[in-house]
């Protein structure tokens, strides 16, 4: 784009927003003559602004429509937030709020950088348990120029913000201009548009210096996301295909990896288990198309991983529970002590955690998982891969596909109410392998039904998901509450607390359970199983040598 | 959405100068505010220095014909917007009287922006009408301005009534002393009775000064241009009172 100014490639903004202009048509005698007579030009003095804009890992806000700013005055010890929409409008600005020694840094909890009120309610349903990242950052020379009508009532305001040092060496356009309405006042704002485009050449940005600062980090927003992506075609060999997914899922744990490290957010653990989970269904359900050594060794290290991670993330759900209820005050203290032992559990968990990741093993399992995928992606040797992987897509994935459905339906009616939580739990994980290999080969089915299906088991899902989560964390507290004891120590209030902690978590694990035949009934209906059909039609010829 | 609404029966007793100073410190605190001003005399709209006027007046609003959100203007005060008067507002009543679910109405044109806006002042012109009872139904919390005089007092004592015997949900009633004059033994007298006496009656009572006069030449609110007058400190404390009342 920075290019593209200094090419005098010029895009006239059609309507207010912001735009880069050479910093003659941003002066206050270019500003003073495109505003004619209607109106009055009303200066405020010049500040020294820093602009820093945030966001989760994973770009909750950017997908929510939205971005966070914060803009700090220099010489100032206060900054304000500005919520702004996909156009670069204000939806939400906050009052100045003092910028302490715990408002600085890099990383924050929602509720350590946004002051409490209305915004930060606002995002809490957005952000969740996620860390916010200060992830650019420019200093600029700004004047604001209120625009306003007969009646001294501000119709628009313009902005001017040229780089200041030591922001110059990113090499951006010089002067950033913003025209922005006021509400109720689209008038003004439009003619001053259409004027200053007719006076000077400009290159539109509505969303302002931020995706230029950004991209000199070579960043765009919205460039991570936990559902990876990847592109595929039917023709394309399986083995290809498979490296592509393997690819895709190493990529997406080695970003997560510092995260984790650093211990950012839980949300950096969960989505590595999941990237790790996925490869494992991969290997397990289409490893028979790669070749048979590399994805034995590759299986182990795997395992390997999710053991390693664990602990860390089973403390992590039983933290985030724990935030989750409520408590009253006379449980407070109870609920303090059983934290901390957790907070006291997790930081061990994580420091082997830790351990792990700077290994050697986890060097090894990750040159493994990418000479996997490397050599069976696009530098596939035929001579390693067996003759299954050769196959086209097209024809491999239907069968895989309705194998893994067919193995969770017949999992799913031979349950009972009276059926052991192990049965629920081979359920719950035929359900998470199907889905995984429906979310591989997405890009090849018919969106609509596979929308249907998705939907249906997804539900599922959650019913199972629930009653082991519970079952779990169960089990884990009576583990802790036996340990606690022997341990000596513990108040009398902490086991009250778990013992009440326990019987929630049976409620919810009795109402997952109830919830579960409904939910594989929809699942294992005559419609689900229609859609299922029509999911990559026409039909492939069925082929021996797959099943 | 929390509504609140500045009413009195009796005119001239500082109701929009309540209502703009309040919903100028909600949104200086960050809290997303639209006061809607009621009157068709248009206090509140000259204060912000907004054209008091609504496209297709009042009834294509009471109709649904123009939107609240379309007539909506910017003020030039971050996160405070302002639903203007209009000179047509005088025939609301009739207007609403026209209309299905007529004391409902008011609640209704405020449905569609409830994601837009946390607080919502309500500016209401002096009556007892259809008006009032579309408030009464719309408002969360009543906020009453009495000047502290026997009469006064009287007509807040009306108005509990009035709002006792209304349809539910009722609001709350917060009434405050306004323009008081401390020279005034009456006034003096009235302000220590009644902040003893009645639990709804706020502690903050604010003064007959000349800079609320002000705001009218200046067009902004008192707070905004005089900050530490006694008035200016008087609605702060006020404000705080709403918003301790709103956690209860």
């Amino acid at each position: 784009m920075t290019g593209s100014v200094r090419r005098g490639l010029v895009r006239a903004p059609v309507s207010p927003g912001s735009a880069f202009v050479s910093e003659e048509a941003a002066s206050p005698e270019t500003l003073g003559r495109a505003i004619g007579h209607r109106y009055r030009l009303d200066a405020d003095p010049v500040r020294v602004l820093r602009h820093e804009w945030f966001d989760t890992f994973d770009w909750r806000l950017h997908r929510a429509g939205c971005t966070l700013e914060r803009l700090v005055p220099q010489g100032h010890a206060q900054a304000r937030f500005l919520l702004h929409d996909a156009a670069g409008s204000v939806l939400q600005a906050t009052p100045d709020t003092r910028l302490d020694s715990n408002r600085r840094g890099t990383v924050f909890r929602l509720e350590n950088l946004v002051p409490d009120g209305s915004l930060q309610a606002r995002l809490a349903p957005i952000v969740q348990m996620r860390a916010l990242l200060k992830l650019a950052s420019v200093t600029v020379e700004a004047r604001q120029f209120r625009v306003l009508d007969g009646q001294a009532k501000t119709v628009a305001r313009m902005i001017t913000e040229t780089l200041r040092e030591p922001d110059r060496h990113l090499e951006l356009p010089n002067a950033l201009l913003s025209i922005v309405p006021v509400r109720g006042y689209s008038s003004p704002a439009a003619d001053l548009a259409r004027h200053i485009a007719l006076e000077t050449g400009v290159v539109c940005a509505p969303a302002g210096w931020f995706p230029f600062v950004l991209a000199k980090c070579s960043r765009t927003p919205g460039d991570y996301s936990g559902q990876p992506s990847w592109r595929l075609s039917p023709s394309m060999p399986v083995s290809d295909a498979v490296g592509a997914v393997l690819a895709g899922l190493l990529e997406g744990a080695v970003r997560n990896l510092p995260g984790v490290i650093a211990d950012v957010d839980t949300e950096f653990l969960h989505d590595l288990r999941v990237a790790v989970r996925r490869a494992r269904t991969a290997l397990k359900l289409l490893g028979d198309t790669l070749a048979e050594e590399r994805v034995t060794q590759l299986q182990g290290e795997l395992s390997w991983l999710s053991d390693l991670t664990a602990p860390t993330r089973d403390l992590d759900c039983h933290l985030l529970t724990l935030a989750r209820s409520e408590s009253g005050p006379d449980e407070a203290a109870g609920v303090d002590y059983f934290r901390i032992f957790l907070i006291r559990r997790r930081q061990r968990a994580q420091r082997a955690l830790v351990r792990g990741l700077r290994s050697a093993r986890w060097s090894e399992a990750q040159r493994r998982w990418g000479d996997l995928a490397a050599v069976d992606g696009a530098c596939q040797d035929a001579a390693h891969v067996p003759a299954v992987g050769l196959l086209p897509i097209a024809e491999v994935a239907p069968i895989r596909i309705r194998r893994a459905f067919r193995r969770a339906r017949n999992l799913g009616q031979a349950i009972t109410p009276q059926s052991p939580a192990t049965e629920l739990h081979s359920l719950r994980r035929r359900c998470k392998e199907l889905r995984y290999l429906l979310e591989f080969f997405a890009p090849l089915a018919e969106a609509q039904a596979l929308g249907q299906v998705v939907t249906q088991l997804r539900a599922l899902q959650d019913a199972l998901g629930e009653f082991q989560d519970t079952q779990v964390q169960i089990v884990a507290i009576r583990t802790f509450a036996i340990e606690m004891l022997e341990a000596g120590g513990t108040p009398a209030s902490t086991f009250m607390t778990m013992g009440t902690a326990v019987t929630m978590l049976e409620a919810r694990q009795a109402r997952a359970r109830a919830q579960f035949a409904e939910r594989f009934a929809r699942f294992d209906s005559r419609s689900t199983r229609k859609h299922m059909a029509s999911l990559f039609l026409p039909s492939p010829p069925s082929d021996a040598g797959l099943r | 959405m929390r509504v609140l609404a500045t009413y009195n029966i009796k005119g001239g007793v500082g109701k929009t100068s309540a209502a703009v100073n309040l919903a100028f410190l909600s949104a200086r605190e960050g809290s997303r505010t639209l006061l809607w001003d009621l009157d068709p005399q248009g206090a509140a709209s000259y204060l912000f220095r907004v054209r008091p006027r609504v496209r297709g007046g009042v009834k294509a609003l009471v109709r649904g014909r123009t939107s609240a959100d379309r007539a909506i203007k910017g003020t030039d005060f971050d996160n405070l917007d302002l639903l203007p008067s209009d000179f047509s507002y005088r025939n609301m009543d009739l207007a609403l009287d026209a209309a299905k679910r007529s004391t409902r109405r008011i609640s209704e044109l405020l449905r569609p922006l409830a994601s837009e806006y946390d607080t919502v002042f309500l500016d209401c012109p002096p009556s007892v009408s259809l008006v009032s009872e579309g408030v009464l139904r719309a408002a969360d919390t009543l906020l009453v301005p009495v000047v502290p005089a026997t009469l006064s007092v009287r007509t807040l004592d009306q108005l509990t009534a009035f709002v006792a015997a209304a349809r539910p949900p009722r609001p709350r009633i917060l009434a405050f002393f306004s323009m008081v004059d401390s020279r005034r033994r009456l006034h003096r007298d009235t302000v220590a009775q009644l902040s003893t006496e009645r639990s709804d009656v706020a502690a903050a009572a604010v003064p007959a000064a000349s800079a609320v006069e002000q705001m009218g030449p200046r067009r902004l609110p008192l707070v905004a241009f005089a900050p530490h007058s006694a008035a200016a400190l008087a609605y702060q404390q006020l404000w705080a009172e709403v918003k301790e009342l709103a956690t209860r």
